[in-house]
């Protein structure tokens, strides 16, 4: 056996007795062997500990926007993709075409800036059964910073957390001339979820602006009130904390959870309720 | 290996069945393997940066098609060297310039050790492995990242960089010798610096 391939043997712990023997023989025998294993040993050693280097926090955020963007698109029905382009046509007819599930936009929401949203809807009501679906399209100028297109065409309503700050107050929209919409969703897939007649989901996008905050957790009793579920993203760094989930109908008791230890209510709630600990829980109504 | 790969498939399984943000995990687990694989693949940090966050957006795109009882980090690690792959066709480049010079310290994070001296030794140590490394072809690079830097068996080393076992073996001992002499380069440079002030 060529003496490279027995170091490489023993360095790679891959030898058989008789070439363990071979080794020791020839560390003893030949001195250009011992001093030439003995460097790489110590080579091997010296790349064992190097390590790399670690990969920041602020990219795996941007991987995690990636990830839930695919995640949205995934969610979206094939039959709703082929309407993107008629919206504006969509939002005309979104008066005359949805039954009394529409809702007037709410004015205890309140918006952080003002996004540029675009939701389309398409399902039409089966016969016999009344299935109603709305549409709803947000449009509106202005606030660069504010979150991408979302993803789902079923995201019904959108829960703001007003802002905490004076400046930030100056973003906020109230009402305007973008409109909110209650869609409740037909039977069929949506992220993951099987719905059952009787059983509706909505999805439903929690905000809150917690400059500074290193995580925040949104708590509830849809996730049996654990701290550690669901875990909400600040993608852009500027202390605006999302998330989005589904949520059955029903009225639904939530709060967020920053840095793991300071509890915040939801100043655009729906309203509140006595939690029974001296505080408040958040409710929404879907 | 065993409890890694049932955890890394509770996590793949929790991404792929309503909880995307669980991929997160995942992240955190092999986050900063992937990094060092492209670092030593293409050098520069910002493109590896790049092609690491293409490699994971790339891998949870076609988690559905992993197969969740193997594990995990062999099929992670061979998206990332086909991207390195793709990374060096699409710069028309096929090495990089061995000239190159690479902050050794960037983005390495250092062991403290209780004793000073001892700590700034390893450190100037690790310097002119990092360096010595940069200096080999990036086929060598490749195969001591995974060989000896993260200690994958062979049989994973053949399926990331669909090479044979025999070629990786004789490769594995050409890179080393190649290391060994590109130290002693890299020290002797030193030296002459060091001499000329």
């Amino acid at each position: 056996m060529h003496k490279d391939e027995l170091i490489r043997r023993v360095l790679d712990e891959e030898c058989t007795a008789e070439e363990e023997k071979y080794h020791a023989e020839l560390l003893q025998s030949d001195s250009d062997y011992r001093v030439y294993f003995e460097k790489l040993q110590s080579l091997k050693d010296d790349l064992r500990m190097i390590g790399g280097p670690c990969l920041e926090t602020s990219v795996k955020d941007s991987i995690m926007e990636g990830v839930m963007e695919i995640r949205a698109q995934q969610s979206r029905p094939a039959a709703i993709a082929a309407s993107d382009d008629a919206c504006d046509a969509c939002a005309d007819r979104f008066d005359g075409a949805v039954g009394g599930s529409r809702q007037p936009a709410q004015p205890a929401l309140e918006r952080l800036g003002r996004p540029r949203w675009l939701y389309i809807s398409g399902l039409a009501a089966s016969c016999g059964l009344g299935l109603i679906i709305g549409f709803f399209l947000a449009l509106h100028a202005g606030y660069s910073q504010e979150p991408k297109r979302t993803h789902s065409d079923s995201l019904q309503k959108t829960v703001y957390s007003a802002a905490n700050t004076p400046e930030q107050k100056e973003h906020v929209d109230v009402a305007g001339d973008a409109e909110d919409a209650r869609i409740q969703t037909a039977n069929g897939k949506e992220n993951g979820l099987e719905k059952v007649p009787g059983d509706e989901t909505t999805l439903v996008r929690f905000v809150v602006h917690a400059p500074g905050a290193e995580n925040v957790m949104l708590v509830g009793d849809f996730n049996n009130w654990s701290k550690e579920a669901a875990t909400m993203i600040d993608p852009e760094g500027n202390g605006i904390w999302r998330l989005t989930i589904p949520l059955k109908s029903g009225t639904h008791r939530y709060k967020f959870l920053v840095d793991g230890e300071k509890w915040v209510n939801d100043p655009g709630a729906d309203s509140r309720i006595n939690d029974g600990f001296g505080g408040f829980n958040s409710l929404i109504r879907l | 290996m065993e409890e890694n790969t049932n955890t890394d498939k509770r996590i793949i399984l929790a991404s792929l069945n309503g909880h995307p943000e669980d991929f997160r995990m995942l992240l955190d687990r092999y986050g900063s393997r992937v990094l060092s694989l492209c670092r030593r693949m293409v050098g520069a940090a910002h493109d590896a940066e790049d092609l690491t966050q293409k490699t994971f957006i790339d891998a949870y795109t076609k988690l559905h098609t992993f197969d969740v009882f193997r594990p995990f980090w062999p099929w992670l690690s061979r998206i990332a060297v086909n991207n390195c792959k793709d990374f060096f066709k699409s710069s028309k480049r096929k090495e990089l310039p061995l000239n190159i010079e690479c902050s050794s310290q960037e983005g390495i994070h250092p062991v403290k050790w209780d004793n000073p001296e001892k700590s700034r030794l390893m450190d100037e140590r690790k310097s002119i492995i990092e360096q010595a490394l940069m200096k080999l072809p990036t086929k060598y690079r490749a195969v001591l990242e995974m060989k000896d830097i993260q200690g994958l068996e062979y049989g994973e080393i053949e399926d990331i960089l669909d090479l044979p076992i025999t070629t990786l073996k004789i490769r594995t001992i050409r890179a080393r010798k190649k290391l060994e002499r590109a130290v002693e380069l890299v020290i002797s440079e030193k030296r002459s610096r060091h001499a000329q002030r």
